[in-house]
């Protein structure tokens, strides 16, 4: 017998279950189904030429590729650091472990947009690392490292907190093993470690990736809205709605929700193999 | 391949209790060497120090006459057996078995051969294709021997390896352990807390008790001359009388027993007596009365009230009891063989 669903014996009457199905599925379709809907047909509202045409633009088409290429920066960095911090936290006790686990949560938890105003603080021209910055001849603010830097800063717990978690509830036996066998650390790593987490990792990457892509608040802050140089996809939409331009803007808006179906998917096929 | 370790010091954390305290032993070579105690003893800190899993703070272990203390866990050639198994839960049965041979870099047509032997030797040439998750937890607990065993290590470690097993299994793996040793002869060490399986499967028990040593020696030693109390109450079934010396031997509730010398004449003494050794027999002498009588399967296991109130555990065969005809309250005549007798004045553990 299945543990997942409940025994007819201790179930609600049908009535109740009846209700609270359609509440759910409506309160889903209110928000999530309609605005899905909404976005693909303002999108497609004058036929498919004029979609692939503000798709084209050069300013959206400027926006696509700076999009790619923050997460193509983002993801590796993060994942790289995720698996570190994860294995760190996992695996050994040492002092400030506890003020580590906490603060890996805190670019999740704080808003973006008051980190994106902390770059600012810190890097701006009256900032702490400020005038460091210029006499180096690093521009962050306003510029597309700025860009880079503050969406690796938002999105830098998703990968860990995935991982770590997994590798808590594993516990470091099979590790251990693989050393009593002759295993180097990165023998460990590859042949053990690795292929133990790897779902928990793909997920990670994943959810890391959505929100690299369509990251808007802490983005606006740092980028200074150059168009066609420091605008991210998000930011274009907004810019095109603004400009009452909303075949442009949903068209842009398309490719991001377009994103968002393709991880889920993505996400439901892996929980599938997993289980 | 002997194994060595002196003045071995473990603390886990600064002002806490040593987890291990000047710990001393000699595994002798292709022997089984029992670490016995109960938990939080110490003997799995021990046992993982050896193996190089964990750091001692002061101390050396030596194997087959080599210093490994600064050696790292990879470089010992150690076999471990961990107490959940510890398989790698992604690999098949036989890339477990073989993966120590791999990292050695040994041709794979080399490492098939050596895994088939291992599949035989462990009794599981069937399910070398299946994965760790599809086995019982004995066969689990099998291929975990097979993975330690296959890189032809030193000495082989065993933590625990049947704590996770129900009590039928547990009993056959004991036997089978058995065999593989006769078969094998690799020098081993086993953390328990089972004492049945320590005197059983060891040539030598290490009995541990809160981070030291307090007695090692041949089953027959440990079970026949515990040096303090600690030994004598956590090794069989034993109950405690308390009594006090008289003119050179000791008196528990009237009854007479040899007392430890060098006491003087009043000095308060502990005994324990084993539940197993003791004997009941009807006579028109009596010294206890029957308080209770417990049944379980092949053995009766009788309460008995000594004359000043103490009372004391007694083991007998089903055959033993029914020729007694035992009953409550029934007056018997205790003989207390030759109980363990320690003075009560704390001088060691």
């Amino acid at each position: 017998m299945s543990t997942r669903t409940l025994s007819d014996a201790v179930r609600e009457p049908r009535w109740a279950r009846v209700l609270l199905t359609l509440a759910a599925l409506g309160f889903l379709g209110l928000f999530v189904g309609a605005p899905l809907v909404t976005i693909f047909a303002s999108a497609f509202s004058r036929g498919a030429g004029p979609y692939l045409e503000a798709i084209r633009s050069s300013d959206t088409w400027a926006a696509i590729r700076l999009t790619v290429l923050v997460a193509v920066i983002c993801v590796p960095v993060n994942t790289v650091f995720g698996i570190a911090a994860a294995w760190l936290l996992a695996r050994y006790d040492f002092f400030g472990r506890g003020l580590l686990l906490t603060l890996i949560d805190l670019p999740f938890s704080v808003s973006p947009v008051v980190a994106g105003l902390l770059f600012v603080l810190v890097c701006g021209r009256d900032g702490l690392l400020g005038p460091w910055l210029s006499a180096h001849h690093v521009h962050l603010l306003f510029a597309i490292p700025g860009v880079v830097v503050a969406t690796a800063f938002v999105t830098f717990s998703l990968v860990a907190r995935e991982v770590l978690t997994v590798m808590l509830a594993q516990g470091s036996r099979e590790e251990e093993a693989a050393f009593t066998l002759g295993a180097s650390g990165f023998q460990m790593l590859w042949h053990v470690t690795l292929p133990k987490i790897r779902w928990a990792l793909v997920y990670g990457v994943l959810l890391c990736n959505a929100r690299a892509m369509g990251e808007f608040g802490a983005v606006s802050v740092v980028s200074g809205h150059i168009r066609g140089r420091t605008e991210t996809l998000p930011l274009h939409v907004e810019i095109l709605y603004n400009e009452y331009n909303f075949v442009g803007a949903f068209a842009a808006a398309s490719l991001l929700a377009l994103l968002a179906l393709v991880t889920l998917a993505a996400r439901r096929i892996l929980e599938g193999t997993e289980a | 391949m002997s194994v060595v370790v002196e003045g071995i010091d473990k603390r886990y954390t600064k002002g806490d209790t040593p987890a291990v305290h000047e710990a001393q032993l000699h595994a002798p070579s292709g022997g089984v060497t029992a670490l016995l105690g109960p938990s939080g003893s110490g003997k799995t800190t021990l046992l993982r120090i050896i193996a190089g899993l964990e750091t001692p703070d002061r101390g050396r272990i030596t194997i087959h006459g080599t210093d490994v203390t600064k050696t790292s866990v990879r470089d010992r050639g150690l076999g471990f057996v961990f107490q959940g198994y510890a398989l790698f839960s992604h690999l098949s049965v036989r890339d477990n078995i073989g993966f120590g041979l791999k990292l050695k870099r040994m041709p794979s047509k080399e490492v098939a051969r050596r895994v088939d032997e291992l599949l035989e030797l462990v009794q599981l040439r069937e399910l070398g294709h299946r994965k760790p998750g599809e086995l019982s937890g004995g066969q689990q607990q099998r291929v975990a021997f097979a993975r330690a065993l296959a890189p032809k290590p030193k000495v082989l470690l065993l933590d625990e390896p049947f704590g996770a097993l129900d009590a039928k299994v547990r009993l056959e793996l004991r036997r089978w352990l058995r065999t593989l040793h006769a078969q094998t002869h690799v020098t081993t060490l086993l953390v328990t807390h089972d004492q049945e399986e320590a005197l059983e499967l060891s040539d030598q028990v290490v009995l541990m008790n809160e981070g030291r040593i307090v007695q090692s020696g041949t089953p027959y030693q440990i079970y026949d001359q515990p040096v303090s109390p600690f030994v004598a109450s956590f090794i069989g079934n034993a109950s405690l009388l308390r009594g006090r010396v008289h003119d050179g031997h000791a008196e528990l509730a009237g009854i007479e027993v040899n007392a430890p010398p060098g006491l003087t004449k009043g000095s308060a003494v502990l005994a324990y007596v084993r539940a197993e050794e003791v004997t009941l027999a009807r006579s028109p002498e009596t010294n206890v009365e029957v308080s209770t009588v417990r049944r379980v399967a092949s053995r009766v296991e009788v309460e008995v009230v000594l004359a000043d109130g103490q009372h004391l555990t007694v083991q007998l065969s089903r055959l033993e009891a029914d020729a007694l005809a035992l009953q409550t309250g029934d007056r018997l005549r205790l003989d207390l063989g030759k109980p363990r007798v320690f003075s009560e004045a704390p001088v060691s553990r």
